[in-house]
């Protein structure tokens, strides 16, 4: 492992080990987001009760991750969504920075970059409040590096397939995004002739997005991915 | 105002490297992706809120945070133009800066626990109201039924409680009185937390009072006369 590689694990590690434990041991949740939604679905999935634990305006894969936390170690669902939410920021760093240094194509930029994002009182505002933010941070990163990647070596396609995964999977309004990134991935996996990258795009958009529609048409009758959509629908159909 | 004047920055090293005709193809890929983002968010809300056009920087941080690569753009290259003390003393601003705006933030989450504010008063009448709820309540933990609406997140749990911020519900592993019409047609709290100068209510008793921090901020314990059951 070169220097920038160890230097970057520690960074995140350190991230996602200090935001998680000043947030948990100081940081009094008021956010209705967490308090009052993400924490009781992390607590009613903990407890089997899947009717409680999901709910169709907010996916699915938050409240799998923070409810697992948990029924693993017993602790509040507030703490469960710090933690979960802290991770998802310490591990965005790696993507993050490794695609601004392609971009920019100079590491001191990558790494003024990378320490922007991880000062300024917005981004760990999200993480200790326990919000599902910075997983998308962490998704579109990925993505970003993986889409890189292929455009260059033929690779990345992983990184793609997990960054559209869980923004189709955590928050409802990553899916258009995510839809679009997805088509994106594929027409360059084609024009590459990457088959892999063809095949797998649309496989995990189809698992996640099916995942979230089949909790939306459990409580509505609606095979969507939101209630929004159901709207719109009705005023089309 | 940190991240306006970052995104500022970013936007002014943008506009920079156009000029300088400097734009490589993936900085113009990087520059659309975070503008299709942005698009798309704003689009999907706009037509699930049936038209209301609001903006939510929360959504699309994590777009925007692609920009910071341009503002770190910036700074490098003010500071390659400068020479001898000018330089060292750039150098010294931007790392002064990068370790307050961080302290700042680790600061902002540690600070309830030392500093007598707003926040941190409602955090300790939280914990104080906590404790004399859970004496005081003796009905069930959860509900037996759940009320649904697909427009708001409802749990089971009880006591119902209304406060400013969903701290209080939280510790009790209570539930926090939406205030959204809905469920305020269906249901009642069983508590109120407020501070001074909040009218509780309608049948609601007062239970407790007390006064937190230097500044002596009043709050009040409100309890209801008949606790709210399931129709």
């Amino acid at each position: 492992m070169d220097k920038n590689t160890i230097r970057l694990w520690a960074c995140a590690a350190g991230t996602a080990l200090i935001v998680a434990m000043l947030s948990v041991l100081f940081y009094p949740v008021e956010n209705p987001d967490c308090s009052a939604r993400y924490a009781p679905m992390a607590e009613a999935f903990a407890r089997g009760d899947w009717y409680e634990a999901f709910h169709p305006r907010f996916c699915v894969f938050f409240q799998i991750l923070t409810g697992s936390l948990v029924w693993l170690f017993g602790c509040s669902g507030v703490t469960a969504c710090q933690i979960v939410s802290a991770i998802f920021l310490g591990l965005a760093v790696v993507p993050y920075w490794h695609v601004m240094r392609r971009v920019f194509k100079d590491d001191r930029i990558a790494w003024i970059a990378l320490a922007i994002m991880l000062v300024i009182p917005r981004v760990s505002g999200d993480a200790m409040n326990g919000l599902r933010d910075t997983g998308r941070i962490l998704a579109i990163s990925m993505w970003l590096l993986g889409f890189l990647k292929m455009l260059d070596e033929k690779r990345g396609i992983w990184l793609q397939v997990a960054g559209v995964f869980i923004m189709v999977s955590l928050k409802i309004d990553c899916f258009a995004p995510a839809a679009v990134m997805c088509f994106t991935s594929i027409l360059f996996a084609l024009y590459r002739r990457f088959w892999l990258g063809v095949l797998m795009m649309p496989v995990s958009f189809a698992v996640a997005a099916s995942a979230v529609c089949f909790m939306v048409w459990s409580y509505t009758g609606w095979f969507v991915p939101a209630p929004q959509y159901i709207s719109f629908l009705k005023g089309l159909l | 105002m940190t991240q306006n004047l970052i995104l500022i920055l970013a936007f002014a090293a943008v506009a920079w490297r156009i000029y300088l005709r400097k734009m490589t193809q993936l900085e113009w890929c990087l520059l659309v992706f975070v503008a299709v983002n942005v698009f798309l968010v704003q689009l999907q809300m706009f037509v699930g809120e049936k038209g209301n056009l609001t903006w939510i920087l929360r959504y699309h941080q994590a777009a925007l945070v692609l920009l910071y690569g341009w503002t770190a753009w910036g700074a490098i290259s003010l500071i390659d133009r400068l020479s001898g003390k000018w330089r060292f003393l750039a150098v010294s601003a931007v790392a002064l800066w990068l370790i307050a705006t961080g302290g700042t933030s680790l600061w902002r989450i540690c600070k309830q626990a030392f500093v007598d504010s707003n926040r941190s008063a409602r955090a300790r009448s939280a914990q104080w109201a906590a404790k004399l709820i859970k004496e005081d309540w003796k009905g069930p933990a959860r509900d037996r039924g759940r009320f649904f609406t697909v427009q708001g997140y409802h749990s089971s749990r009880r006591p119902i409680i209304l406060s400013d911020g969903a701290y209080l519900p939280n510790l009790l592993r209570g539930r926090w009185y939406s205030l959204s019409p809905d469920i305020r047609r269906y249901e009642r709290p069983d508590y109120a937390l407020l501070p001074e100068g909040r009218r509780p209510p309608k049948e609601m008793t007062l239970m407790a009072e007390t006064e937190i921090g230097r500044k002596k901020r009043r709050f009040f314990l409100y309890r209801a006369k008949r606790f709210w059951t399931e129709p």
